[in-house]
């Protein structure tokens, strides 16, 4: 249907047909009645007025009714046959009944009464079986092919027009060649509605039953009515009264339709036999197809089973079915089930003969019979009313046992060898679905996990000092690289009670996000201890004491801290468990290591009796590095380790001008050339002071040179 | 992975236990699970032999911590002897000299505890 009863130009259109079809009629009506009475003529012999009023009275009624009437071209040919069904049922019941209230005597001579009482049923009865007539004209086409459509293109006008001509020029041979040409068309009509029946075996063995009763009554119907068109000299007189020649062909629509319909109840009590087979084969092909989608589709376990056992309890009318999948990995056990009650469930799922059984199986198993399987005899005796016959069948992926699906029935005896092969491929698909639905779930959980590390990065990126400052004659260079996503190592650069910088670096034990979290509670308390301590040591001893105590106990932090005195340029230099510091200086490299313990390992009072702090002289050119285990305990590919001569070699090789950023940048590029591809295993962590200006002495060394050899 | 491997005699009183390979964050929990079944069965007396152990991570170090305070509380100790210059290095850098008797040899550390 094109049009919606919304839209205007439809909706004044079939209220000026409705308006049009009732005027026609009482026109007619009254223009007859004026005839009988004044004129005495007989209403068997209508004027050419009449004629065409009652020709605009069908056009227009005809125009209303299927302004009105809603056809769904998604019907299925099913739903077609039983609406269609349904109303020519309706209709011919409802015309043979007002036909007996038809007076006997209808035609000579006519009465008013009569008259008034013949007209509209007249009427009614041939809009009616036009419409019937339209009915049959959608089942012919629900097959469409070349043919039918050539029917409809060319016959129905040539018909159409042959029984317009009858009717407005009515006599004995016109009348012969309506009847030739109308009964032809229905030949070519009939021929197209037997041929193409075929939708019907697919039908449903219910549906096959609901169409071959409505056929029935339908053709029924129709003979009966065909009998009164024929045999009632009332109604006859009534149809030829209203348009002459009508009545063939009423008698002859009916007879087609009623055709059509014998036809189909026929074809259908042909099909009946087989239903059964076509219903299975129907449902397992539908199964399949859904499994299809089931696969395909990402949903929840819940979710996925419970259409799993909507599709394998749908197969076989009033069977129930439970599928259980093993617990995968760290997860738990799985178990579902359709069309059992929950004690019922119960019941099964802790029958150890029935899991027994379905243990080793490698192939799907039928037991007709619970009672003559030898191992069930306690489950038939407990089952009774609900399990009788059993289909047991692996659920397995790629010969890994994932569950079992069990298809039940309340009787014995129910199920065909030939589902087996149905519920073996359901299990497959089901397999299929189940593992997909542990990947997924399993990747969402990474997913969801990586992006928080990636959140830990940052917010850890974001503990590294930034924009600090350092004394001028003083550089500084910072890295740090953790091996995984976050790391334990930390180094910060504070400004201390008595206004001077303090370097620090750290290394919490373990690794990963534990270690991690501690480097973000050691930021916290180096901040709040620095402005309260006045040397490294002091800071240290208050870090320590923060902290021992809040560390698990196998949990330690190793802490080096380096305070910068730039009025008398030395360093000081305490150290909680970490690395010695690397010196250059002039005189070569030393590796300077005052005593200290680690952080969280002893109580202050041990803690900060041991801790020592060392005092060194840094002139331009030196350079102090701090660094933790990452760097000199890497292991390359050979299984090698870094170690510490080979840092104290490199940092020798560089030179005394060079800044904190170039000696830092070699010693990651020799690290990373050092380890190659072998992955990093530590975090690795690398604090550069350089005492600048050694340059410039050079500079004015070279100006005194240049002076001199003048 | 068997690049740890540990092993208990007792002797003269004393749990001697014997690290071999390589102790870090995969092999730590083995030396952890054996210490805490010599402290639930009331051994307090225990030495470590570093005798053939190649590499000790921090996590490895952490292991001592974590029953040292409950074996002294019970009069008991971890005394650590054997130690490769390597491993001796790992824990000198951490202090560990000045928490725990690290010693050459299983005579000193049993010496040692029958003195005390």
């Amino acid at each position: 249907m094109k049009y919606t009863s919304n839209d205007s130009p439809f909706f004044l259109s079939t209220i000026l047909a409705g308006i049009g079809a009732i005027v026609s009629l009482v026109l007619l009506i009254v223009v007859d009645v004026l005839g009988l009475l004044v004129n005495q003529r007989d209403p068997g012999q209508p004027t050419f007025f009449s004629i065409v009023l009652a020709l605009v009275f069908l056009g227009s009624a005809g125009i209303t009714w299927r302004a009105l009437s809603k056809s769904d071209p998604g019907l299925s040919p099913y739903e077609r046959l039983i609406s269609a069904g349904r109303f020519v049922s309706i209709v011919s019941f409802g015309l043979v009944v007002s036909s007996f209230f038809l007076p006997d005597d209808l035609g000579h001579p006519w009465g008013v009464m009569g008259f008034i009482l013949a007209y509209p049923f007249a009427a009614a009865a041939v809009i009616l079986l036009i419409r019937q007539l339209y009915w049959v004209d959608t089942l012919v086409l629900l097959r469409r092919t070349s043919y039918t459509s050539r029917v409809r293109k060319y016959v129905l006008p040539v018909m159409a027009l042959l029984v317009l001509l009858g009717i407005l020029w009515p006599g004995s041979s016109t009348l012969q060649i309506t009847v030739v040409s109308v009964a032809g068309g229905l030949l070519f009509f009939l021929f197209g509605a037997i041929s193409g029946v075929s939708w019907i075996i697919a039908l449903t063995r219910k549906q096959k039953w609901r169409a071959f009763g409505l056929a029935c009554l339908a053709s029924i119907n129709g003979w009966v009515l065909f009998g009164i068109v024929i045999g009632s000299n009332a109604v006859q007189a009534a149809l030829r009264a209203f348009i002459p020649g009508v009545d063939y062909v009423v008698a002859l629509v009916v007879i087609c339709s009623t055709m059509v319909f014998g036809r189909l109840a026929f074809s259908l009590l042909l099909t009946l036999p087989s239903a059964g087979i076509i219903d299975r084969q129907v449902s397992e092909k539908n199964s399949l197809s859904i499994m299809g989608s089931i696969l395909t589709g990402v949903e929840d376990l819940d979710n996925l089973i419970g259409r799993v056992l909507a599709v394998v309890t749908g197969v076989h009318n009033r069977s129930v079915a439970w599928i259980e999948l093993a617990a995968d990995g760290d997860g738990v056990p799985f178990a579902a089930h359709r069309g059992l009650t929950e004690p019922h469930f119960e019941l099964v799922q802790h029958q150890s003969s029935l899991s027994a059984i379905a243990a080793p199986l490698r192939q799907p198993l039928y037991i007709e019979h619970l009672a003559e399987h030898p191992g069930l005899k306690d489950l038939y005796m407990q089952a009774h009313g609900f399990l009788q016959s059993l289909i047991i069948v692996p659920i397995e992926l790629d010969s890994r046992r994932l569950g079992t699906l069990y298809v039940g029935h309340p009787q014995a005896f129910t199920f065909e060898r030939e589902s087996l092969m149905l519920f073996s491929s359901i299990a497959g698909t089901t397999s299929l679905a189940v593992q997909n639905n542990r990947l997924f779930d399993r990747l969402l959980r990474r997913e969801r996990y990586e992006r928080e590390l990636f959140l830990a990065r940052e917010i850890q990126q974001k503990l590294l000092p930034r924009n600090y400052t350092v004394p001028d004659g003083f550089e500084v260079a910072g890295y740090t690289s953790p091996a995984f996503e976050v790391g334990g190592d930390y180094y910060d650069v504070v400004t201390l009670k008595n206004n001077r910088c303090c370097l620090l670096i750290g290394d919490v034990s373990g690794k990963g996000m534990s270690a991690a979290m501690y480097t973000a509670e050691l930021k916290g308390v180096v901040l709040a201890a620095a402005s309260e301590s006045n040397s490294p040591s002091e800071l240290l001893c208050r870090i320590n004491r923060a902290m021992y105590g809040s560390l698990d106990r196998q949990i330690f932090i190793t802490l080096g801290a380096m305070e910068i005195d730039s009025e008398s340029n030395t360093v000081r230099l305490a150290r909680a468990g970490h690395n010695p510091f690397l010196i250059r200086s002039r005189s070569g490299t030393m590796f300077v290591a005052p005593k200290g313990i680690g952080v969280g390992l002893v109580g202050s009072a041990v803690f900060d009796k041991a801790l020592e702090m060392r005092e060194v002289e840094l002139v331009p050119g030196d350079v102090c590095v701090m660094y933790t285990d990452g760097i000199n305990e890497a292991i390359n590919e050979e299984q090698v380790e870094y170690g510490n001569e080979r840092l104290e070699q490199i940092i020798g090789q560089t030179r005394q001008e060079s800044s904190a950023d170039f000696i830092l940048g070699a010693i990651v590029r020799d690290a990373a050339e050092f380890g190659g591809g072998a992955p990093q295993h530590d975090d690795m962590t690398l604090l550069v002071v350089n005492r600048t200006g050694y340059g410039k002495l050079s500079e004015q060394y070279q100006e005194r040179e240049v002076a001199n050899a003048l | 992975m068997s690049n740890f491997i540990l092993d208990q005699r007792t002797v003269e009183g004393a749990e001697i236990l014997y690290l071999k390979g390589f102790l870090d964050a995969h092999t730590a929990p083995q030396l952890e699970a054996a210490i805490g079944g010599l402290v639930q069965n009331g051994k307090y007396s225990i030495v470590v032999n570093f005798r053939d152990l190649d590499y000790i991570s921090s996590a490895g170090l952490g292991v001592f911590m974590v029953f040292i305070e409950d074996i002294r509380d019970q009069q008991g100790d971890i005394k650590l002897v054997g130690m490769k210059p390597k491993v001796f290095t790992v824990f000198d850098l951490l202090g560990f000299p000045m928490l725990f008797d690290i010693l050459d040899s299983e005579e000193d550390a049993l010496s040692k505890f029958q003195t005390a």
